[in-house]
C-alpha cells in the first residue's frame, strides 16, 4: 500500500510544483485530495484513470471547497474520459475497415472496364463535380457573413457575464457562442453578429479562442469588441432580450439591434440580465414561450444561446412564431406528439420545406 | 387525411430511430450500471461463502457480470465495494472473513476496505464495544497510520468514528482539525465526539462541539444526546437532566423521538402528550407560551433583513434605484397596519389562469374578513393589478392601504420588511414559506428569530366560499420549541418515520409534570 500511494503521488510530480508554488499548505492539500481520489477510485466511484489526470484538472480539484464537489467533478470527469475513449475505439475500427476497403481496391485495380466504370456515378466514379474542399465550404459560408457585415441587421452577443459564471458554465457558454456562429453563417441571411463586452483576457474568451482560433484575424469576419453595446450602437435602436423582463417581444423588428445575453446559468439563477438592461435603460423583451408552447414539467424553460438566435434567424425569416419556436427542444413541451406533427426538425424534409413555403404564406 | 396522418407517424417513427443510438457494448451511458451494492447482493445469493476461499468465486461472479461489460468493476476497486456493502447490510461476519481472504491472498487491504471496515466497526460496537473490539479498533487506526504520511478527509472521517468508542477517543481532535484542512466535518463526526466526551466525563468539552455544530448551521444528532442520558443514569443524576433541556431550549432545535424515548426510559419521568391549539398541555394542563421576540432583537431582525434580502448584492436584481427610494418614503411615512397582505399570493391562490375576475374577488373577500373584525390593511401588489376589474378594484383602494411595485421587482422581500416596519403583531397573510428569503439571511442567529417570528405571524389563506367567506390556517397560541412553565418542562419531537412536523406539531410533546426540576 506505502508503495502504491507513492505512485500515486509521483505521477503528477512534475504538474505538482507549479499548481503550488511552493506553498506549504497549498501542498498538502493537493496531496490529501490526490489521496482522496485514490480512495474513492478504491471505494468503486467513478474516477477518471490517473493518466487522465493532467494538471489542469489537478489545479481545479484545489479550487473546490467540498468534498462533494470534487466527487461530483470526477463523475464528470469520468464520464467524458469513457466518451473520449469510446470515441477513440470507433475511430479505429473505422480506420481498420476503410484500410481493409482499400486493400481489396488495390487487389483488384482494373475490375470494372472502362464503359461500366463510366456508367457508375460516385466518388471515385465518374463525377461531374470536383471535390468539395472544406476551405471551400468555409469561403462560401463567410462570404455570407461579409455580406452580412455591409447590409445585414446587427444582432449583439453580450460576452460581459463571465465573472458571474463558474469554470464550467464559461466552457459551455463558450461551446455555444461557437455553434450558434456556425449556425449563423450556415443561414441564407445571416446576422451581423457582435460579440461585444468580450474581454480578451477572460476565460470564456480563452475558452472560444480554442473553439475558433482564428477569431481575432482582421480578415475573419467576425466582430468582436471590448467595449459595450452603448458604445457601439445608438441607444434607442437596442432591444435586450431576458427571459426575466415581463414584457413579451411581438413581432420582429427588423430595425433593431437585439441583444442575447451570453450566460448559462446552471448555479446562480440571479436574473443578472434583467438587472444590467434596469441599470443602463434599455428596453428589454422575452420570447413569447408561455404563449405559443404547452410546456412540459421538470426541464425548465431555459433556452441555449445557440437555440435563441436560431430562433432569431428563423423570425428574421419568417415572423413566424410557431415556425421559429421549433428550437425549443421537444423533451421540455408536454405533449411531444402533436408538436413534432406541427413543426418539422430538419430542413431537409419535403414536408419542412412545404411547412417552410406555408409559413412564408402566413 | 388518414394517409397524411400516417405519413406523419412514419416521418416521426424515422426520426426517432435515429435519436435512439444503436445501444452497443462500447456506448458507456447507454445501458445503467447495476449499483455496485445490488450487484454484490446478487453476487452474495449465487455463490454461498462458508469460508474465505470462497470469495474467489465472488469476485469472479462480479468480473464476469454482464453489468460489468464496460470492466468498471476491477481488481483495484473490489475490495473496496466489497466491505461497502457488507458495511451496508451490516454483516461483521462476513467482513471478518473477507479480511482473512486477503491476508490468505497475501494482499494488504487498501485504504478504501479498512475505511469501510472501520465503519462497520462504528456501527456494531456503537452500542456496546468489548474488549476484543477495542483491541482490533486501536490497531487498524495505528497501522493506518504508520503507512501514511498523510490521509484524506474519507478515511480520517472513518477513523474518528470508532477512535470515539475507544480509550484513545481524544486522537479524534486532531482528526477534525486534520479533516478541517480539506472538507468540512460531519454532523455524525462530531456528535459521535461530543458522545464520548460525555462518556468520558468531559462535559463542557462535549457542550462546546455541539455548539460548534449549532454555529455551522447544522444539528447534532441523537448519539450525543443518548449518551449523556445514560452517563446520567449511570451516575444518578437526574436533576442535570435540565442541563439537556435547556441545551434545547437555548439553541432551538427540536430532538427526535428516540432520545425522548430515552429519557423515558432511564428516568421515571414525563409522559408523552399533545397540546391543544390554545397551548393547553393534556397532561398537566398547564398553558405553553408564545416566545416573543424582543425589541432588540425585533430590530436587529428589521436591520439585516432589509440589508441582506432587499439590497442584496446588486439593487437591480430585485428592483432599481427610484423604486427603491418611492419605498423607503412610504415606509417612514407608513402607520402602523394590523394586517399586511400578499395581493398577488392571495389573487393565485388556486391557479393562474382564472382571470382577473376571480382574481380579484378573492382579494376582496380577504380584506372584507379583516375589515370585518376593524383591522386596518396594507396589501402589497405589483403595477399590472390596477388593470383589474373597476368596481373589485375600487373596494380594495377604498378598504386598504396600497403599495404597488413595478411588475419586474419581487415583492414578497417588501411584504416581509413592511410587516417587520408595521410592529410586532402585525399579521401577514400569504401562502408563500418565503424559505428563500429566510436562507438570504445567513446566520443561524437571524435564521431563528426570523422563524420565530414569522412561524407566529403568518396566516395562511386555506379557501374562500362561494359566499365570498375567507378561512385562514392560523397559527397555534404556542411556539414548537422547548419551554418551562410554571417550572414544568415541555420538549417538543421529531416523530419517527416522517421526518417532518408540519402537521403534528401539536401532538408529539413531552411532559415532565410537576414532579422534575420545578426548583
Amino acid at each position: 500500500m506505502v508503495l502504491l500511494i507513492i505512485i500515486t503521488l509521483l505521477i503528477p510530480d512534475r504538474g505538482l510544483e507549479a499548481i503550488t508554488k511552493g506553498d506549504k499548505e497549498l501542498e498538502h492539500k493537493l496531496k490529501v485530495i490526490i489521496l482522496e481520489t485514490e480512495v474513492l477510485r478504491q471505494d468503486g466511484k467513478s474516477v477518471p484513470s490517473n493518466e487522465y489526470m493532467t494538471a489542469e484538472i489537478w489545479e481545479n480539484m484545489l479550487k473546490l471547497p467540498s468534498r462533494s464537489g470534487r466527487t461530483k467533478y470526477l463523475d464528470f470527469l469520468f464520464r467524458t474520459s469513457k466518451k473520449k475513449h469510446n470515441k477513440l475505439v470507433k475511430k479505429l475500427e473505422k480506420r481498420k475497415t476503410y484500410e481493409e476497403q482499400l486493400a481489396n481496391k488495390k487487389l483488384s485495380p482494373k475490375s470494372l472496364p472502362i464503359e461500366e466504370h463510366a456508367l457508375k456515378y460516385g466518388l471515385s466514379f465518374n463525377n461531374i463535380f470536383i471535390r468539395f474542399n472544406d476551405s471551400t465550404m468555409n469561403n462560401f459560408y463567410n462570404s455570407r457573413l461579409i455580406q452580412a457585415i455591409q447590409f445585414g441587421q446587427k444582432l449583439a452577443i453580450d460576452c460581459g457575464y463571465d465573472q458571474n459564471m463558474t469554470k464550467r458554465e464559461n466552457q459551455y457558454t463558450a461551446k455555444q457562442l461557437n455553434l450558434l456562429f456556425a449556425e449563423n453563417r450556415c443561414n441564407h441571411d445571416p446576422f451581423d453578429i457582435h460579440y461585444v463586452n468580450l474581454n480578451k483576457e477572460s476565460e470564456l474568451t480563452k475558452m472560444f479562442y480554442k473553439h475558433v482560433p482564428t477569431m481575432f484575424d482582421k480578415e475573419f469576419p467576425m466582430n468582436s469588441h471590448e467595449k459595450s453595446y452603448l458604445d457601439l450602437f445608438p441607444k434607442q435602436k437596442l432591444v435586450y432580450l431576458t427571459p426575466h423582463c415581463r414584457e413579451e417581444m411581438g413581432s420582429f423588428d427588423h430595425d433593431a439591434i437585439y441583444i442575447v445575453g451570453a450566460i448559462v446559468d446552471k448555479v446562480n439563477h440571479e436574473p443578472l440580465s434583467l438587472a444590467k438592461a434596469k441599470r443602463e435603460g434599455i428596453t428589454m423583451r422575452k420570447f413569447p414561450l408561455d404563449r405559443y408552447l404547452q410546456w412540459g414539467s421538470g426541464s425548465g424553460k431555459s433556452l441555449t444561446i445557440n437555440q435563441c438566435v436560431a430562433i432569431l434567424l428563423d423570425l428574421k425569416d419568417t415572423g413566424n412564431w410557431n415556425y421559429a419556436l421549433r428550437h425549443v427542444p421537444r423533451r421540455k413541451l408536454s405533449d411531444t406528439t402533436t408538436v413534432s406533427n406541427n413543426f418539422k426538425h430538419s430542413y431537409n424534409t419535403p414536408e419542412s420545406f412545404s411547412s417552410r413555403k406555408k409559413a412564408y404564406e402566413a | 387525411m388518414f394517409l397524411r396522418t400516417l405519413d406523419n407517424k412514419l416521418t416521426n417513427q424515422i426520426f426517432y430511430s435515429f435519436r435512439n443510438f444503436p445501444k452497443t457494448a462500447l456506448s458507456f451511458s447507454a445501458t445503467k450500471r447495476l449499483s455496485s451494492e445490488d450487484l454484490i447482493q446478487i453476487a452474495l445469493s449465487n455463490v454461498k461463502v462458508k469460508k474465505p476461499g470462497d470469495w474467489t468465486r465472488v469476485k469472479e461472479f462480479v468480473f464476469a457480470h454482464e453489468s460489468n461489460r464496460s470492466q468498471f468493476y476491477g481488481a483495484h476497486n473490489i475490495d473496496g465495494i466489497i466491505m461497502g456493502t457488507l458495511g451496508r447490510i451490516e454483516r461483521l461476519d462476513l467482513a471478518q472473513s473477507y479480511l482473512k481472504y486477503l491476508q490468505s491472498e497475501l494482499t494488504k487491504p487498501n485504504l478504501a476496505t479498512l475505511g469501510r471496515y472501520l465503519r462497520l466497526l462504528y456501527d456494531s460496537a456503537k452500542d456496546k464495544i468489548t474488549e476484543a473490539q477495542e483491541q482490533e479498533i486501536l490497531s487498524i487506526c495505528m497501522e493506518i497510520q504508520r503507512n501514511n504520511s498523510i490521509l484524506d478527509s474519507r478515511t480520517l472521517e472513518n477513523m474518528a468514528l470508532p477512535l470515539s468508542l475507544t480509550k484513545e477517543w481524544q486522537k479524534c481532535f486532531n482528526i477534525i482539525q486534520e479533516i478541517k484542512r480539506t472538507s468540512s466535518v460531519s454532523t455524525t463526526v462530531y456528535s459521535a465526539v461530543a458522545a464520548s466526551a460525555f462518556i468520558n466525563n468531559e462535559e463542557d468539552l462535549a457542550w462546546n462541539l455541539l455548539n460548534e455544530v449549532l454555529s455551522l448551521d447544522k444539528l447534532p444528532l441523537s448519539v450525543a444526546f443518548l449518551s449523556y442520558i445514560e452517563v446520567l443514569k449511570k451516575q444518578k443524576r437526574k436533576v442535570d437532566l435540565v442541563k439537556l433541556l435547556t441545551f434545547f431550549k437555548e439553541s432551538e432545535m427540536l430532538c427526535h423521538e428516540e432520545v425522548v424515548n430515552g429519557i423515558l426510559k432511564d428516568f421515571n419521568v414525563g409522559q408523552k402528550t399533545t397540546i391543544k391549539f390554545s397551548g393547553e398541555c393534556q397532561n398537566c394542563l398547564s398553558k405553553l407560551k408564545k416566545l416573543e421576540l424582543t425589541d432588540a432583537e425585533f430590530s436587529e431582525l428589521k436591520e439585516v433583513f432589509f440589508k441582506n434580502a432587499i439590497i442584496g448584492k446588486d439593487l437591480f436584481i430585485k428592483t432599481n434605484p427610484d423604486e427603491m427610494r418611492k419605498f423607503q418614503q412610504f415606509v417612514n411615512s407608513m402607520e402602523q397596519y394590523d394586517v399586511v397582505l400578499d395581493g398577488l399570493n392571495i389573487a393565485y391562490s388556486t391557479g393562474v389562469q382564472k382571470g382577473p375576475e376571480v382574481f380579484s374577488r378573492k382579494l376582496c373577500s380577504v380584506i372584507s374578513h379583516f375589515r370585518q373584525q376593524n383591522k386596518s390593511v396594507l396589501m402589497l401588489g405589483r403595477v399590472h393589478m390596477t388593470r383589474w376589474p373597476k368596481n373589485n378594484w375600487h373596494y380594495i383602494k377604498k378598504n386598504s392601504s396600497i403599495f404597488l411595485t413595478q411588475n419586474i421587482s419581487q415583492d414578497d422581500p417588501y411584504l416581509l420588511y413592511c410587516a417587520l416596519h408595521s410592529g410586532k403583531n402585525t399579521i401577514i397573510v400569504s401562502r408563500d414559506l418565503m424559505r428563500g428569503h429566510k436562507f438570504l439571511l445567513k446566520e443561524r442567529k437571524y435564521k431563528i428569530l426570523f422563524n420565530r417570528w414569522l412561524s407566529q405571524r403568518q396566516y395562511f389563506l386555506s379557501y374562500v366560499d362561494d359566499n365570498g367567506k375567507a378561512s385562514f390556517r392560523i397559527p397555534p397560541h404556542f411556539s414548537v420549541m422547548t419551554q418551562k412553565i410554571d417550572g414544568i418542562w415541555h420538549v417538543p419531537y421529531i416523530p419517527e418515520g416522517n421526518g417532518t412536523l408540519n402537521e403534528s406539531y401539536h401532538k408529539t410533546w413531552l411532559c415532565f409534570g410537576r414532579g422534575f426540576g420545578s426548583n
